[in-house]
């Protein structure tokens, strides 16, 4: 922190010789070498031995099985656009210990949102946002509550479902699959909107605001609508820092999908070491390539058409970052579209007999897992939260401190805690 | 505006939260909170009562686990004790099982249905915290005994488990403490949902409040025979364990019925985890520290269960027993009975079910050697 505040500081001074440009360049150059050297380091290591390993030296190399520094993808970033930002002359001198905090601002330090130092800093400095607001206490509050609830009753059931479909059953059914990856989808979305509503939550209570991070990406209707509704500020950064000094859209059409796939080959990567994010930043930068050469024929699809394609896009998509190799996320992948192999519910037998003759079969369903039988009613419910229902940025803007908000408040918060603690294994004692 | 918005939540949150704990405190549908400090105060009474009577107490409703540990509190009044699972708990000194009386003139029996090695670790902390230690320790060895987590029930006693891994300098072993763990339980979804349906009476399972502490103390009102057993099951004066009547009766009927390569009561996972091994090993060097002499008991499974080839239940048997002669090599620890019923001689009709053996079965270990 201290070595990048130092690089900031100097990039930042007004100089306006060749020497001197030539000076900040370098230092530029050092300070996101140093940063990327370090989340290299520990991130990347493993996976570039075992890529060595398996190319070249046939595991000659140990891992070194080094421990990650929490949220260190998350500050190397805020603190590469810093730099990036000094080197510009678009930072001011900010106070060390403003800019420390800025770093390490708990709310947001482990899952994001990933935040500027522009949006930041001038927050830290304000006076008026070191006063108690009771507003924002109220209005925090209710967003945490939302965020606690989506993460320990939503996406940690969705959990169970996905887990045992990735890394338990060997085999899956056609259902099994399609439960299994649009678990995962849910999940996903649910867990990480749920950690940034409760870094806003939390955040609120002392008077900072954050950005917001998801505006119901699953409502798109075209992938460059889901980047602009998924990972908001993740998007920002990749396009701020990588898309547009590669030449953004400049440089003419195919030098622009070069720089797509390019900005998300390395954002696959930023999500995790291994082969499976690298191809799901590949798909994700293919599609946006497509959708940019179909919108230039100027052809419209369907709303509901363009949506049912984009959220299945996604949901294929997220089995390859999902899964811990690739003959898992084949396994879910190939039984989505083995027909071959559907099996529906028992009690349907009698009524749907007729299906039979076309190789369908009854059975027991859910195979995989047996906590919940009623996934199907899960599952319609769930797309019912995720396309109709009001997304809390929006329900935060329509908070009032009346009854029916507090109601809701306090029903998410207090049933997220009667979660919290999963079964309770005392009731099996006496047993 | 705002100020009185939060101060109403915060009240309003207060009273919900601690509604819930109230709830689930009192009704207390695992007996872990109200109801567990009156049944203490009852098993106390148990206790009383069983080591003066003549015949046993009915064992029928108290808690297990409960009583036995209640019972070890005082086992410095005996000469041997007797830990494990529910295949040693008939051997008594009342029944002079495998003529037992020749080693201990007085034996208490700590058996408790699917005891497992964390049952073992919290029994012998309590033998062992006792001002005066027995002579002799049995401890049996099952299957299922040189790995950890083969019986949630001991969780009940996770403090006392506790103190023994300190006490052992087993740091890994030692869980989240039993009361911070009570106290998160209070606000416990799952707890909450059994302890409404009891409060209105949809669960017809759970022993009341009220139930728990009009609990009688009943003794054999008539005479019986040990052979036969009395109407209802017994808790004899030493803690060992006699069937109903009703029970040995149909379990001789069921007799010729044991599947044929069955067994395979908590028969899963690996047969056994060194970490356990090495934990008992630790065990019985701080028995043979406080001049504690330790002896293992191995009780017979019916011969249907070998009928099969070696199958996995197979397996597991063979390997712990032999297992178990290492351990007893190592520590010159000698060992009662084996698994394997051509070994004492055991024959088919002398079990009550493929793994329980008969007092006639249990007599046939020689404890006298």
């Amino acid at each position: 922190m201290l070595f990048n505040y130092i690089i900031g500081n100097s990039l930042n001074t007004e100089s306006g010789t060749d020497h001197n440009k030539f000076s900040k360049k370098s230092l530029l150059t050092l300070g996101i070498i140093s940063n990327l050297a370090l989340l290299g380091y520990f991130k990347y290591t493993d996976f570039t031995i075992d890529n060595l390993n398996y190319w070249i030296f046939t595991d000659d190399i140990p891992n070194l099985n080094l421990a990650l520094p929490l949220a260190i993808s998350f500050f190397t970033f805020q603190q590469i656009s810093y730099l990036v930002d000094s080197y510009r002359q678009e930072t001011k001198e900010y106070d060390f210990l403003n800019y420390a905090l800025f770093v390490t601002f708990f709310p947001q330090l482990i899952a994001g949102p990933i935040v500027h130092h522009k949006e930041m800093m001038p927050q830290f400095a304000k006076t008026r946002n070191k006063v108690k607001n009771y507003k924002n206490i109220a209005m925090g509050l209710f967003i945490f509550s939302i965020g606690l609830f989506k993460k320990v009753v939503i996406a940690d059931a969705f959990a169970i479902w996905a887990t045992a479909g990735f890394d338990v059953a060997t085999t899956l059914n056609f259902l099994e699959a399609w439960a299994t990856s649009l678990s995962y989808t849910f999940q996903l979305y649910f867990d990480f909107s749920g950690y940034t509503d409760m870094a806003i939550g939390l955040a609120l209570l002392f008077n900072i605001r954050l950005p917001i991070n998801f505006n119901s990406p699953y409502k798109a209707t075209s992938i460059q609508d889901f980047w602009r509704r998924w990972h908001i500020t993740l998007s920002r950064f990749l396009k701020d820092y990588i898309y547009i000094p590669l030449g953004g859209n400049r440089k003419g059409e195919f030098r622009t999908y070069i720089n797509l796939m390019a900005t998300f080959i390395l954002g696959g990567i930023w999500h995790g070491a291994g082969w499976t994010f690298v191809f799901w930043g590949f798909l994700h930068g293919l599609a946006l390539v497509i959708h940019r050469a179909w919108s230039t024929l100027g052809f419209k699809l369907w709303t509901w058409f363009a949506w049912l394609i984009t959220f299945n896009f996604i949901n294929i998509a997220w089995i390859f970052f999902r899964a811990k190799d690739w003959d898992s996320a084949i396994k879910v992948l190939s039984s989505m579209f083995d027909v071959n192999n559907i099996i529906i519910q028992e009690k349907f037998a009698t009524k749907l007999s007729f299906l039979s003759e076309y190789g369908i079969h009854f059975g027991d369903v859910m195979n995989i897992t047996d906590i919940d039988k009623d996934f199907i009613n899960w599952f319609i419910i769930t797309f019912i939260i995720i396309l109709i229902i009001k997304n809390s940025n929006n329900a935060i803007k329509s908070f009032k401190p009346n009854t029916i908000h507090m109601l809701i408040m306090l029903s998410l918060f207090i049933y997220s805690l009667l979660q919290f603690g999963g079964n309770s294994e005392f009731l099996y004692f006496n047993f | 505006m705002y100020k009185k918005y939060i101060k109403k939540s915060i009240l309003i949150f207060s009273i919900l939260i601690f509604s819930i704990m109230l709830i689930n405190f009192t009704v207390d549908p695992g007996e872990i909170y109200l109801k567990k400090i009156i049944a203490d105060k009852k098993a106390a009474e148990f206790s009383d009562e069983l080591f003066n009577s003549q015949y046993g107490i009915i064992q029928s409703g108290w808690n297990e686990r409960l009583i036995k540990t209640t019972l070890a509190r005082r086992s410095g009044e005996f000469d041997c004790i007797i830990v494990g699972s529910s295949h040693i708990m008939q051997i008594s000194s009342i029944r002079n099982t495998g003529k037992i009386k020749t080693q201990c003139s007085k034996l208490l029996n700590l058996g408790v249905s699917g005891g497992s090695i964390e049952d073992i670790a919290i029994f012998s902390y309590l033998i062992l915290n006792n001002p005066t230690l027995p002579k002799r320790v049995f401890i049996d060895i099952d299957p299922w005994s040189l790995k950890f987590n083969m019986d949630s029930r001991h969780g009940a006693y996770q403090e006392l488990y506790n103190s023994m891994n300190i006490l052992l300098q087993d740091k890994s072993s030692v869980s989240t403490s039993y009361y911070l763990k009570g106290l998160k339980n209070l606000i416990n979804g799952e707890y909450l949902y059994y302890s409404l349906e009891s409060l209105f009476g949809k669960n017809k399972k759970q022993s009341s409040l009220k139930s728990i502490f009009n609990k009688k103390i009943t003794s054999p009102t008539t005479s019986f025979s040990y052979k036969e057993g009395y109407k209802e099951s017994l808790t004899l004066p030493d803690g060992s364990h006699l069937y109903s009547s009703s029970y040995i009766k149909k379990q001789k009927t069921n007799n010729p019925n044991i599947t044929l390569g069955g067994g395979d009561y908590k028969i899963t996972g690996k047969i056994y985890e060194q970490t356990a091994v090495d934990y008992l090993q630790k065990l019985l060097y701080l028995y043979e520290l406080n001049h504690v002499n330790v002896s293992f008991i191995l009780t017979p499974y019916h011969p249907n269960v070998f009928k099969k080839g070696d199958t996995k239940a197979v397996q597991f048997i063979r390997i712990i027993e032999e297992k178990t002669i290492q351990l007893a090599k190592i520590n010159n620890i000698k060992i009662y009975g084996s698994f394997f019923p051509e070994k004492i001689g055991c024959n088919s009709n002398e079990y009550f079910d493929f793994m329980h053996a008969t007092n006639e079965c249990l007599n046939r270990i020689n404890f006298s050697e």
